[in-house]
């Protein structure tokens, strides 16, 4: 049980944060994204045995973070606004570009901001994330291309962060 | 691989090792530049996604973990199971024993009202019975009294579960005491005897038994002590 506890822990301590940008990049909303990462870590506890290798953890937790987000969706829609992504972004304290990102973030089609997010948080490669996310890889190598180009044509069209658009160090 | 597929590969694995993609940025100045300009974004990007955590997310969720039952493994299923089962038969054997036990107390209960019922001559008799007489009475069952045991009227032997036992009557305050001594262990521990006309008790005395029947209400507590301080068994207690 020590054992448990203590290996419970470590996941915590080390994964959590991640989860929550993550969750946070599913649902653009703070208190959401706490919950599920509350509620994964809660299934996690649960089935911890079910974990045999500690090096798949991340990925582990992340495809339970994703159901999890999945279930609560489906049978609650919260009228998302991207109100908390926005406020995040609106962070004076951040560079410019990184804000202008932030924002672009905000205003892709879900499904190319998860596999980004994904992508970036996890750095995961496309067969992995082909199977964290149940989607063939052509499909998942689709969507990150697209969000890529979408996010620097959302970055293009605005005058936020002249450097990134350009391509320039500021 | 040509600069489409490379800058293809750009944005959907900019990280990628792939040996095509290095050789092919090594010998395609532009494509070498479009890798700097995606190494920026890609700095930038993680730092967008790195957005700030709730302050003690961990905390919080230790301490709700601390509420949580956790699904235990196979192993201590399985244990559980086992004791769960043990569990289970040891509350039906001890109930068998109870019962058996229960059952048993019972059926002696009924032999000996059978046996006074048999003999109805030994109730109706009212002389008194001589100490000689007793010991006459008890030694082919293997047993004397020592001492007087009260105002016995009968004197005698019966058979009980095979064994030739002493059958002993004396007065009681109400009506007469019953009084059967058998050679051999036939309860642990002393156990109540109840009927529609009859209550006593039967215990363990040395290596044999005794049972004290009387009328219901009839006190026989100075009876048994009596008789337990009287009661001798033989060394070798013949049938």
């Amino acid at each position: 049980m020590q054992k448990s506890q203590a290996r419970f822990e470590r996941l915590v301590n080390a994964l959590s944060s991640d989860l929550f940008r993550y969750a946070l990049m599913l649902c653009r909303n703070r208190a959401m994204a706490e919950d599920l990462v509350q509620e994964t870590f809660m299934r996690a506890w649960r089935f911890l045995d079910a974990l045999r290798d500690e090096k798949k953890a991340k990925s582990w937790l992340m495809t339970t973070l994703r159901r999890e987000f999945a279930r609560q969706f489906e049978r609650y829609q919260p009228p998302f606004d991207d109100v908390d992504l926005e406020q995040i972004a609106a962070d004076n304290s951040v560079n410019p570009e990184v804000w202008a990102v932030r924002r672009g973030l905000a205003k892709l089609p879900d499904k190319y901001r998860e596999a980004l997010v994904l992508q970036v948080i996890g750095g995961y490669s496309g067969a992995e994330m082909a199977k964290m996310l149940e989607l063939p890889r052509a499909t998942v190598n689709t969507r990150l291309f697209r969000a890529r180009q979408e996010l620097r044509q959302i970055l293009e069209s605005s005058d936020e962060a002249p450097a990134v658009k350009q391509g320039r160090r500021p | 691989m040509n600069c489409i597929e490379f800058r293809r590969m750009l944005l959907t694995e900019p990280g990628g090792t792939d040996a095509a993609f290095a050789e092919h940025r090594r010998s395609c100045p532009e494509c070498a530049e479009a890798v700097e300009r995606s190494a920026h974004f890609e700095r930038i990007l993680r730092e967008a996604v790195n957005v700030p955590v709730p302050e003690h997310l961990a905390s919080r969720i230790l301490l709700k973990q601390s509420f949580q039952p956790r699904r235990e493994s196979p192993w201590w299923r399985t244990r559980r199971a086992y004791a769960l089962a043990a569990g289970v038969l040891l509350v039906m054997g001890l109930s068998f024993i109870a019962l058996s036990g229960h059952l048993q107390q019972r059926r002696l209960s009924e032999e000996f009202v059978a046996l006074i019922n048999g003999a109805p001559y030994a109730l109706t008799a009212n002389q008194a019975v001589s100490s000689s007489e007793i010991s006459a009475a008890l030694e082919p069952a293997g047993l004397d009294l020592e001492g007087s045991i009260g105002d016995v009227t009968f004197a005698g032997r019966c058979i009980v579960r095979g064994k030739l036992s002493g059958h002993i009557v004396l007065k009681g305050d109400t009506a007469p005491i019953t009084v059967f001594l058998i050679g051999d262990a036939l309860v642990s521990d002393r156990a109540t005897i109840r009927s529609d006309n009859y209550s006593g008790v039967v215990l363990p005395q040395g290596s044999g038994t005794i049972a004290i029947l009387g009328s219901p209400g009839e006190t026989l507590e100075d009876v048994e002590a009596r008789v337990r301080s009287a009661i001798r068994w033989a060394p070798t207690q013949g049938a």
